[in-house]
């Protein structure tokens, strides 16, 4: 394994790991927000008590995410210090106002808990929101960068240097609408589907009380429709974000769809094995017309194939087209999900009740997280061998500092404990706190605001 | 002042609030863990109820300094990323670890015992680890070999002055620690606490002070003078002196109360005061000897500037931003740490729990 392979293998994991906290520390305080607005407007305690167990999540993922983040902004700089020498010439502004951004989201978290029972209603409803907002734009201005390492913008690159730089510009890059408005509207949608999943399997528990029973209900109802209007949104972005890589980054939406010769009425293949040797996807599903119409909305529209680029800039074709085709497969899936549950709860249809329905409910909590790594592997995978698109590769951008194996065996080692940690945290405040003690509240239930809560 | 200069100063000014707030911190928990130890439960929480609910906010500022130095100096960030590898790795295992046990531990009480131990052995070598840098960028252990830099890992980790400053660092965040959670047990009026903290300054004072003295005077080899380079300006010599005084004026309150007896809130509020003033006054010093360099003998101020336009947009964004967000981090301060009535009944909570 080279230097580079190593330090690609250590950064993408430390990034799918962060990944996992981050986009919880986004969905979660959005879903506190929402139970809130509930509380007040049905006056029904059980959405507080949603509220209240989903913010003992939020404080210990943001908390973790906290120190996944600072690993992964200090890594940056120590695994692709070329980069950042760049990054610190014209797009560092991201960087730095999601510092404050964070800082808003952390002080109104703590507003939040500590005020706890004491605050009013209409408090609590400002404060959880504007946690919602901080995370929310902490997500926005990271991604921002990535968004202009797909599509670089305001600057002139000559040899290697930056010239006439317009940070803001750079900020405002083409994929940066799109790229952001997709991966809020996903966190949104994959979170919304994990605690989704957790009434589900709240539902198939046995020996459930009526009040428990109700609780996980409309927790399930609450969370499947997030997850319906946001799996919509997502697709709808994704779709624009298809059209916008058409003409700023032809060669990953030719490099996801497997599409070797530019092409006019050019297919969409659904799966298939992408096999660079014969040029050609075997196996898959074509709908003739269907990318063009995609990438620019006419059958007959010209899509740029691979052939348009040397083929040294080709990513690895084949895992691209299916992590591509997974991640647009499980938004499909989640938006059927949503749809067939609100027609079946309109219907009062006795499947609602299945309990092969609720395990169908609890895996697509998985698969919502799933599908945000994948399209994350995906996005990176697809812009290889470019760090910064067409402007420098990742082998320039890559430390020359030996030993980077030494750094994988540590943070692996590190993530093991922290995730093996996480799991027993949760599990064992709930076990103490279960949901039966905090619906009928007796003193000790309601002690989160009192005692023992820190941030 | 040129441009590029105010930038680092801008930077030093983060590096400097960091290192006080951190040394805070970090002392705090370590002195929980040694009178957890000992079972000391007054003492314990007193330094607990100071641990909780900052770190968050300790560790943002702590993002601002890489992230103002790739935006200010990215050819020293493209340095620094390059020849740190190896002690960043090692300094975010030991961050990583202490932020993500605090949370476990307050989320659960299987992990609270764990959270003392990891965070206080963290808090002991965190300093130590941090300051580490100071003759890291005195120069001696980086040579430049092309357009990149090596890192002499042997002879930087084999070095007398490296121990030194770490030495230095760890009894100078125990001191000030220690002076700070007195403060707080004056506050909350637990005097056996305060006690217990005031003996910790005793012996951390002048052996931080020591320490600190040694550490600037051993030459690192090929590296810069700091104490011979300082000693040119007049400015080095009035902050040095400055900063002497105001030890001994901190130093002798300490030492000039009775035993087991209550103080004022005024002078453990000068004594505190004292212990910081210090500190800055030393760091000012030690940054006037240590201008123009970034990193000796490659990297000044002037030659690793970043370009006009984004050093400017850098430095507005970073202090606009600070400039609102302080005061509310200030009243988050005043609502959880400076709250006389919080810190008494959580000193009593801690106290009944054990």
């Amino acid at each position: 394994m080279t230097e580079a392979v190593m330090a690609r293998a250590l950064f993408g994991i430390t990034l799918g790991y962060h990944i996992t906290y981050a986009t919880l520390g986004v969905g979660i305080p959005f879903l506190i927000f929402l139970a809130e607005v509930m509380t007040s407007r049905t006056k029904d305690e059980s959405y507080r008590v949603f509220a209240r167990r989903l913010t003992r999540v939020a404080i210990l993922l943001v908390g973790v995410g906290i120190v996944t983040g600072t690993t992964v902004a200090v890594m940056l700089s120590v695994l692709w210090p070329k980069f950042m020498e760049v990054v610190g010439q014209i797009i560092n502004l991201p960087f730095e106002l999601e510092v404050f951004a964070f800082i808003i989201e952390s002080l109104f978290l703590a507003i939040y808990v500590y005020g706890g029972d004491r605050l009013k209603p209409r408090a609590r409803i400002v404060s959880s929101f504007f946690v919602t907002l901080g995370a929310g734009l902490s997500a926005l201005l990271v991604t921002d960068v990535n968004a202009f390492m797909n599509t670089p913008t305001g600057m002139t690159w000559v040899h290697g240097t930056v010239e006439n730089p317009n940070p803001w510009l750079a900020m405002l890059n083409p994929s940066m609408p799109y790229e952001l408005s997709h991966v809020l509207a996903s966190a949104y949608m994959a979170v919304a589907f994990v605690f989704a999943a957790a009434a589900a399997k709240g539902l198939l528990r046995r020996n459930l009380t009526p009040a428990e029973r109700t609780y996980h209900r409309k927790n399930l109802t609450l969370t499947m429709a997030v997850g319906g209007v946001t799996a919509v949104i997502t697709a709808f972005v994704g779709d624009a974000s298809g059209k916008m890589m058409a003409t700023y980054q032809p060669e990953k939406l030719a490099a996801a769809e497997g599409l070797f010769h530019t092409t006019t009425y050019a297919p969409l293949v659904i799966g298939g094995i992408v096999e660079p040797a014969k040029q050609m996807i075997v196996g898959g599903i074509p709908i003739p017309g269907m990318l063009s119409w995609l990438a620019t909305t006419q059958l007959s529209g010209k899509v740029l194939g691979l052939d348009a680029f040397p083929s040294w800039t080709w990513p690895a074709l084949a895992p691209v087209h299916l992590m591509f085709d997974t991640m647009v497969g499980i938004g499909t899936f989640a938006i059927g999900l949503a749809f067939v549950y609100f027609v079946l709860r309109w219907r009062k249809h006795a499947w609602l009740f299945a309990r092969w329905f609720l395990w169908v409910i609890y895996a697509m909590g998985f698969l919502g997280m799933l599908a945000i790594e994948d399209g994350w592997v995906f996005a990176e995978e697809a812009r290889q061998p470019w760090i910064i698109y067409n402007l420098m590769t990742v082998d320039q951008a890559v430390t020359t500092t030996p030993g980077i194996g030494w750094m994988f065996g540590g943070f692996m080692a590190l993530f093991t404990v922290l995730l093996i940690a996480t799991v027993v945290t949760l599990r064992t405040y709930f076990r103490n706190h279960p949901l039966d003690g905090e619906l009928a509240p007796s003193p000790k239930a309601t002690g989160l605001a009192k005692g023992g809560v820190a941030l | 002042m040129t441009l590029p200069t105010m930038g680092a100063a801008f930077l030093w000014v983060l590096v400097f609030v960091y290192s006080i707030l951190g040394a805070i911190d970090f002392g705090s928990s370590f002195w929980r863990w040694v009178f957890h130890l000992r079972g000391n439960w007054n003492a314990e929480s007193v330094a607990a109820t100071y641990v909780s609910p900052t770190w968050e906010l300790i560790n943002a500022f702590l993002i601002v300094i890489p992230v103002a130095l790739v935006g200010l100096f990215p050819a020293a960030a493209y340095a620094f990323g390059t020849v740190l590898a190896l002690p960043a790795t090692l300094l975010l295992i030991l961050l990583a670890l202490r932020g993500a046990y605090l949370q476990f531990g307050y989320a659960s009480a299987r992990f609270r015992k764990h959270m003392v131990y990891v965070t206080g052995i963290t808090g002991l070598l965190l300093p130590g680890v941090f300051i580490a840098l100071l003759p890291l960028t005195q120069g001696g252990f980086v040579t430049r070999v092309g357009s990149s830099y090596a890192f002499a890992a042997g002879a930087f980790f084999s070095s007398l002055p490296v121990y030194l400053f770490m030495a230095f660092g760890i009894t100078l965040a125990l001191y000030l620690s220690a002076l700070f959670l007195a403060r707080y047990a004056q506050q909350a009026g637990s005097w056996s606490a305060y006690h217990r903290f005031r003996r910790g300054a005793l012996w951390m004072g002048p052996i931080s002070l020591a320490l600190g003295a040694v550490a600037l005077r051993v030459p690192t080899p090929g590296g810069l003078a700091i104490v011979a380079g300082g000693l040119h300006s007049v400015w080095f010599v009035i902050f040095l002196v400055a900063s002497l005084a105001c030890f001994a004026l901190g130093y002798l309150g300490l030492v000039m109360q009775e035993r087991g007896h209550p103080v004022t809130k005024q002078r453990a509020l000068w004594q505190l005061g004292f212990g910081i003033a210090q500190i800055v006054l030393s760091q000012f010093a030690y940054a006037v000897g240590h201008v123009p360099w970034l990193l000796y003998p490659y990297l000044t101020f002037a030659n690793s500037a970043s370009n006009h336009v984004m050093f400017v947009s850098t430095l507005l964004v970073l202090i606009v931003g600070l400039v609102i967000l302080t005061p509310a981090l200030l009243w988050f301060r005043s609502l959880f740490i400076v709250d006389a009535e919080y810190v008494a009944t959580h000193a009593q909570e801690g106290r009944h729990s054990h």
